[in-house]
């Protein structure tokens, strides 16, 4: 680990250097609406980014001799926008599956006959997503073109993923780009699905996690008592799995549990207290109706913003029940709920793959009651606190990374145009996008790329 | 200021005994007090506080004419997989008691509502019957509403699902390519399965002893498979064992003896009628259908007479459903036990009511009408074994769970919900997509629970091949 680790750094840093040459990296932004996040609105003000970092955020700054000037009048200045959690392939491209990515396709051809929660099936903690990452360009200029600065990635690969990392949308992906390597683990509650392979139930599943991390917490005690001194100890059993968990425990990485009804978030605030980990849930889009559960900020949610809706030109024989169309109706009002229960929420871009179609659900967020400064927070700075960035991105303040967008609106309206994006003090003039022709009738939140 | 005084009213108002009276009642006790005729029951904080005639109640009692109508106890289901989430099966292994139905109650299950509105009280989730040893059982009052947690019976003891025959020696699985083959293949095998698994808990338990007896200095580490069987083997777990044929039945109840446990119930136990003495010297009880038969190979000699056969052979006889649309007329099913066998009228009404609850050891607390169990009751319209008896109110714990008149309404209302949202949500047609016939229904979205394990994992296919196809709302 120690030696990923270096380098890492050691990589960001010749990095640093090469695209230092490269560019000036020092702008002062002017006359722009600074919408700084952790503190209030600056209608005309300036921000001076240099060598990649923010240095300097007010309303009166002067502009250095070296400083490249952009002026933004009439724009406004946003931390870059920041999807919580989304499938590596939002990003990856096709063919990039890799041992860290592809869990569950490299075991579902094995013959092995599963015997138990031992055999640690479909778990992946022992492999980190950032070694073994190959994105896909077209996909972050994409994303980057839409406003996101940086993106949290997630192997959905099993029960239990491989280490999630936080990368930028800076083109030519490298190492470079990594700015949280090691960021959540993430739980799922799909194991096998044939007869033969433990879990195939989501009772089975439970029942996995909950043995596995009792192991855990025997493996750790074990091992600190065989370390201290191993003369005359049995030594413990290598277990990939579990020193992949307990080194993500000693990193402080949360888990990340999926759910979507109460019943479930009722469910997983039981089982997920006895792991010792601490945890965030993803998907919660029956939270509207659980703030019973969530209030008062004691647990954080990555809330999904592909919002459940009948497909166009479904079958008109499917016809769907009462249930069903009440969490249609009310799922997107679950970012305003948590807002006014004080729940801590982040914007999750779980099977949303274009910007537009993040935006839309926003958008549909806000019409449900959701404040425009909720959802910019959730859009930067609150899924920055949850997975421990919020030192380093997020808003617009001294020391943290200089990366940025600008807009000539609110990022939620479709008429909004993403004018510029800053990453890593990196400028990227966004192209005026092909006016696409108008397309009567169609919904603005049905997500385009999944068919 | 406001805040405590309104704890306090809430306090206040909890403290005050909420009553029932249910009056003029054809009350059917199935206890020792028998039937009484215009008889009353009073409920006081969802017990029953008194049985018999012109009881009398508060001025502050909520008062039910039962005039013509009939009252029962709550009927209680041996066998059921009502509410499960995700599966009932975790099918994979031959011993899966590490798998809890108490992990995935689903309390918004719509079969909750449809079998209360059949007269259900009381259902035992079974794990399904996949493996030699199953998934650990939990027993569930039908509070609709409440959230999982609260539907869970306290009071009842544990249990697990055992099973033999065909299901658990994978019979009627069709193996893919490359798919190993799950270790038993034969009835021999199934009992093998559970003598080692038993003989592992015995050396688990022995470990934990042996450390707590300080004869060991660490700890072994806990074994969520092996924990519920030394509970079996120290008395605190039920095994409701699934089983067809007489000669499964009689190898597990040795084994059984052999490891000094005993089965609680055999479940569905078809040929029981013809080991019914065996049966009942080892002391289970017996959990059948009425009449299913033929359905597998196992289930070729099945009789209608078997649940009257058993009882007169002194086992304690219980009818059940291991189904969701059977549980909603469990009543009718007992009933066929008068036709067949000649079982009194009294005791086919008990094979739904105290007999399960025997065999669930809860029945000190539900199963009968009298002084100080819980107020679990059915007010039915014609006599509770006709086939034309339709339940009107049904509580649990003294609070109205069901009740026909109010179904009516809330039906009109949800209707009327339902085309609004229709209405609302309707997506505007897409001319980029002008193909409804290659449209697929869409997919339920969110969490990997919905999508992984649609509704063909929800029944328990290996258990049975009567069950209707049934939409999961």
């Amino acid at each position: 680990m120690n030696l990923r680790k270096t380098s890492f750094f050691s990589l960001l840093f010749i990095s640093f250097l090469t695209l230092r040459s490269e560019d000036p990296q020092t702008y002062f932004i002017k006359n722009i609406k600074v919408v700084p996040v952790s503190g209030p609105v600056i209608d005309q003000g300036s921000v001076l980014i240099s060598d990649g970092l923010i240095l300097s955020v007010g309303a009166d700054l002067k502009a250095p001799a070296n400083a490249q000037i952009v002026n933004g009048e009439k724009l406004t200045l946003y931390p870059g926008f920041f999807d919580a959690y989304n499938d590596v392939s939002a990003l990856s491209g096709s063919s990039g599956a890799t041992p860290a990515t592809a869990g569950i396709a490299a075991r579902s051809t094995t013959t092995q006959v599963i015997t138990g929660p031992s055999d640690r099936p479909s778990s992946n903690a022992s492999l980190a997503l950032a070694d073994d990452l190959r994105l896909d360009e077209k996909k972050l200029e994409a994303w980057r073109n839409g406003g996101f600065t940086h993106m949290h990635l997630v192997t959905k690969n099993g029960l239990i993923s491989s280490r999630s990392a936080v990368v930028s949308t800076a083109p030519n992906y490298s190492d470079a780009s990594l700015i949280k390597p090691e960021t959540a683990i993430a739980l799922g509650f799909s194991g096998g699905r044939d007869f033969a392979s433990f879990p195939n139930s989501l009772m089975g599943s439970i029942s996995y996690f909950r043995q596995t991390f009792i192991d855990l917490a025997y493996f750790e005690k074990q091992k600190e008592t065989y370390l201290k001194n191993p003369n005359g100890l049995v030594r413990p059993k290598y277990d990939k799995v579990l020193e992949g968990l307990a080194y993500a425990k000693a990193q402080g990485l949360p888990l990340i549990i999926p759910v979507t009804t109460k019943a479930q978030i009722a469910r997983t605030l039981d089982l997920a207290s006895g792991f010792g980990f601490s945890f965030l849930l993803q998907g919660v889009q029956e939270g509207y109706k659980a703030s019973d559960l969530l209030g008062t900020g004691r647990i954080g949610a990555l809330v999904a913003l592909k919002w459940p809706v009948e497909e166009a030109n479904a079958d008109p024989e499917d016809e769907p029940n009462l249930r069903t169309l009440r969490f249609r109706d009310q799922a997107p009002s679950t970012p305003s709920v948590f807002e006014k229960a004080r729940v801590p929420f982040g914007f999750s871009g779980d099977g949303i793959t274009s910007t537009k179609d993040f935006m839309a659900g926003i958008k549909l967020a806000i019409d449900k009651g959701l404040s425009k400064d909720a959802a910019v927070q959730a859009l930067t700075l609150a899924p920055a606190k949850l997975l421990g960035l919020q030192s380093v991105v997020g808003s617009i303040e001294k020391g943290k990374i200089a990366n940025l967008v600008i807009t000539d609106g609110e990022p939620w309206e479709s008429k909004t145009k993403i004018k510029m994006v800053f990453i890593d003090g990196v400028k990227f003039d966004i192209p005026e996008p092909p006016t696409p022709p108008e397309r009567p009738n169609s919904r603005p939140n049905t997500p385009s790329g999944k068919e | 200021m406001k805040r405590t005084l309104f704890v306090s009213l809430v306090l206040a108002t909890s403290l005050i005994p909420q009553e029932i009276l249910i009056k003029n009642a054809t009350v059917y006790t199935v206890s020792r007090a028998g039937t009484i005729q215009k008889g009353s029951v009073l409920i006081r904080d969802g017990k029953i506080a008194a049985v018999g005639k012109d009881l009398k109640a508060s001025s502050i009692a909520q008062v039910i004419d039962g005039e013509g109508l009939f009252l029962t106890p709550g009927i209680i289901d041996a066998h059921s997989h009502l509410a499960v989430e995700g599966g009932v099966n975790e099918s994979s292994l031959s011993v899966s008691s590490i798998a809890r139905i108490q992990d995935v109650i689903n309390p918004d299950d719509k079969d909750i509502y449809r079998n209360l509105a059949g007269g259900l009280t009381i259902a035992n989730v079974l794990h399904g019957s996949a493996n030699a040893i199953g998934g650990q059982t939990q027993v569930i009052k039908l509070r609709y509403g409440a959230p999982a947690k609260d539907l869970i019976f306290k009071g009842a003891p544990t249990g697990i699902k055992f099973a033999l025959g065909e299901n658990p020696k994978r019979s009627n699985v069709t193996l893919q390519p490359g798919q190993a083959r799950r270790y038993p293949a034969t009835r021999m095998g199934v009992m093998d399965v559970i003598r080692q698994a038993f003989t592992d808990a015995k050396e688990y338990q022995a470990d934990w002893d042996n450390y707590r007896k300080g004869k060991t200095k660490v700890a072994p580490v806990r074994n969520l498979t092996l924990e519920p069987l030394v509970e079996i083997l120290e008395g605190k777990r039920l095994v409701h064992a699934h089983s067809y044929r007489e000669d499964e039945i009689v190898a597990l109840l040795r084994t059984a003896e052999e490891f000094g446990f005993k089965i609680a119930t055999l479940q569905h136990i078809l040929e029981g009628y013809k080991v019914a003495p065996e049966i009942q010297k080892h002391g289970a009880g017996a959990s059948s259908f009425s009449d299913w038969w033929g359905y597998k190979v196992e289930a070729y000699d099945a009789i209608p007479h078997n649940a009257s056969l058993m009882h007169q052979a002194g086992i304690l006889v219980s009818i059940n459903s291991d189904s969701n649309s059977e549980a909603r007329h469990l009543n009718q099913e007992a009933a066929k036990s008068m036709k067949y066998g000649n079982t009194s009228y009294d005791d086919a009404l008990a094979m739904v009511t105290i007999n399960p609850a025997k065999q669930l050891g809860i029945d000190k607390m539900v199963g009968s009408i009298e002084v100080g169990k819980d107020a679990d009751l059915v007010l039915y319209n014609r006599d509770p074994l006709s086939v034309y008896a339709v339940p009107q109110k049904v509580l649990i714990d003294g609070k109205m769970y069901f009740d026909i008149a109010m179904d009516a309404q809330m039906n009109e209302s949800k209707s009327k919900e339902k085309d609004e949202l229709t209405t609302k949500l309707k997506p505007k047609a897409d001319p980029n997509r002008p193909n409804p016939m290659g449209a697929r229904p869409n997919p339920r979205i969110g969490s990997d629970f919905f999508d992984t394990f649609g509704q063909e994992w929800k029944e328990d296919l290996f258990c049975h091949i009567h069950s209707e196809y049934h939409t999961h709302d």
